[in-house]
């Protein structure tokens, strides 16, 4: 399936002040894209815009070469699917009934997508009754569920401890061999080791792009998030992973994320 | 998807129906015979029967249904389940022009006075709609000109004799009897139009369950749906509240009841709460009218009480256990 998500000089800005700027880019075949930065660089924002949530004041934005400000609100919705960060909402409806919501009962789709998140022993349960991990499944769940050319993610995993977390990057990596993934996350990790491109936006406007050897330089690392993230390369063949150094005002203390891996 | 009672939905809904068509009927034949009876026979009973209690019937279905749909469209565009028309301020800018035209023409009925003075209310939205964003916004609004509205009545209230008081104290009480056969067989094809309409929006309304967020990303264009139906919901709201004073807790109630036997999908729940609408309102109008015989009280009063009651007993359900 051809897949083209073209984005060209994006400005966004809120009553003067820019959020995002300069944003250029081209993504082709059905892949997982992470867009990582530090809090504020304009992630969210670069979501939505891509979403069709806002406009942009600037540029154009184009899915197939059909840019998508001038689509009609449904044909967009067939194309792009967005699982937001904030649901304020909880309504009162047991997890079938959402699952369900879009598909007929007897549907395969909304069924495998269960299995693969382990909601069936939630079926019944009503949502406000689960935990944020559990809303958080069943939401992915349903999103993924619609099956669009193009997914996405903004901060899916906040809730999820890692287990949980490692499982459904592991997912995304399927799925997205059939469609266009692009995530949001905080974690360099995971997002590191799963996705086969990153943009890292810095300041609303993108800093690099590439693959993830490519972005992961020290100099990167150092630039946005100061030196708190250091690069370790590890000679097991097993994924370099980042190392978190805290310096407290008197101790030195050390947190190494993801020690599992 | 099948409810406690192991119905689909189909029959769920035939079933309310019918439970409607046999009280109808009940109330149809309800009520006091007197000696009349013996003299004229059947012609009598038949009058009574079609030329009081029938349009009297026609009146609760069609005002239960709408206040039904009115409300569940209210708790879904508000996103909170105790919205209901009210918050719009319709009901107090109505009742405002259903005292001045009291006191100004005492023999007409109030009908064309609440209903002007409602209307009017809309403009202020059509304003809005340009610079609104937030929900919050309507509802504050709303609020402004019910308290306004209020105020300026109790003003008049203050001044007024007391035979147009107690003239307005009887149409606000929410009272069926005094109906009038026209105005209601000209605002009830534009009520079932309204009806309709949002019927056919039941999609949309099934995606904003999730927030705004989702609903626009699967293709709905949020705020002029929420405008819209804003819109709908003034006029069909205006309309009911002149023809039969303001009459609460049917546009809570009614959708409530519908959730519990329904699944949560509105291309069901809005023709249920249509048809609980009217069962509740029939059934009020038809006690109130013979509870305390010889005299009638109005179907308002009972519906306060009874609604009252009913906020108790939501409280001890689990469901309530949980922010919306």
């Amino acid at each position: 399936m051809m897949i083209n998500l073209t984005a060209h000089n994006l400005l966004f800005q809120i009553h003067q002040k820019i959020l995002l700027s300069n944003i250029t880019f081209t993504l082709t075949d059905p892949q997982l894209v992470g867009i990582i930065g530090a809090n504020g660089s304009g992630k969210s924002t670069l979501i939505k815009l891509l979403a069709g949530l806002l406009k942009p004041n600037e540029g154009s934005l184009c899915y197939n070469h059909k840019n998508l400000s001038s689509l009609p609100a449904l044909e967009r919705a067939k194309m792009i699917s967005l699982l937001a960060p904030q649901w304020e909402l909880k309504p009162h409806i047991r997890v079938q009934e959402i699952l369900t919501h879009h598909h007929p009962i007897d549907s395969d789709r909304w069924q495998h997508y269960s299995d693969k998140l382990n909601l069936i022993p939630l079926l019944q349960r009503v949502f406000p009754s689960l935990s944020q991990g559990e809303q958080a499944r069943v939401l992915l769940a349903r999103t993924l569920a619609l099956q669009t050319p193009i997914l996405l993610l903004d901060e899916p995993f906040a809730n999820l401890d890692l287990e949980q977390e490692e499982k459904l990057w592991q997912l995304l990596k399927l799925e997205a061999k059939k469609r266009l993934i692009i995530i949001t996350s905080h974690n360099l990790q995971l997002c590191g080791h799963h996705a086969s491109q990153l943009i890292l936006l810095r300041d609303g406007s993108i800093y690099a792009m590439g693959t993830p050897k490519d972005i992961f330089t020290q100099k990167h690392l150092n630039e946005t998030w100061g030196s708190l993230a250091y690069r370790l390369e590890n000679k097991r063949k097993r994924p370099s992973y980042i190392w978190l150094e805290y310096e407290a005002i008197n101790d030195h203390h050390s947190y190494a994320s993801n020690k599992v891996f | 998807m099948k409810n406690i009672l192991q119905l689909s939905p189909k029959s769920t809904l035939l079933s309310l129906l019918i439970a409607l068509l046999l009280i109808s009927l009940i109330t149809i034949l309800l009520g006091p015979v007197n000696q009349l009876l013996q003299i004229q026979g059947i012609h009598y009973i038949v009058t009574v029967a079609l030329q009081l209690r029938l349009p009297r019937l026609m009146a609760t279905w069609v005002i239960g249904a709408t206040l039904a749909v009115m409300g569940l469209v209210s708790q879904r565009i508000f996103h909170n389940r105790l919205a209901s028309p009210d918050v719009l301020g319709i009901s107090s800018s109505a009742s405002l022009g259903a005292f001045i035209s009291i006191l100004l023409y005492p023999t007409m009925p109030p009908f064309w006075g609440a209903f002007t003075a409602s209307l009017l209310l809309l403009f202020p939205f059509l304003l809005l709609i340009q610079t609104a964003h937030t929900t919050i916004q309507f509802l504050l609004l709303g609020v402004a000109v019910g308290s306004i509205s209020s105020g300026i009545l109790a003003f008049l209230i203050n001044i007024s004799d007391t035979h147009t008081i107690s003239q307005y104290l009887f149409w606000s009480l929410g009272s069926l009897q005094v109906v009038d056969w026209k105005t209601l067989s000209i605002s009830t094809p534009i009520l079932m139009i309204i009806i309709f309409i949002i019927w056919r929006q039941h999609q949309a309304l099934d995606l904003l369950l999730f927030g705004d967020i989702w609903a626009e990303t699967r293709g709905i264009h949020v705020k002029h749906f929420r405008i819209s139906m804003i819109l709908l919901i003034s006029i069909a709201v205006a309309l009911t509240v002149s023809l039969a004073g303001p009459i609460g807790f049917i546009a809570l109630i009614a959708p409530h009841i519908a959730k519990i036997i329904l699944p949560h999908q509105h291309v069901w729940l809005i023709p249920a709460s249509a048809v609980i609408g009217a069962l509740i309102l029939t059934m009020s109008d038809t006690l109130a009218r013979l509870l305390f015989l010889p005299y009638e009280i109005k179907a308002g009063i009972l519906l306060n009480i009874l609604g009252g009651l009913y906020f108790i007993f939501l409280l001890t359900r689990r469901n309530m256990w949980y922010d919306d």
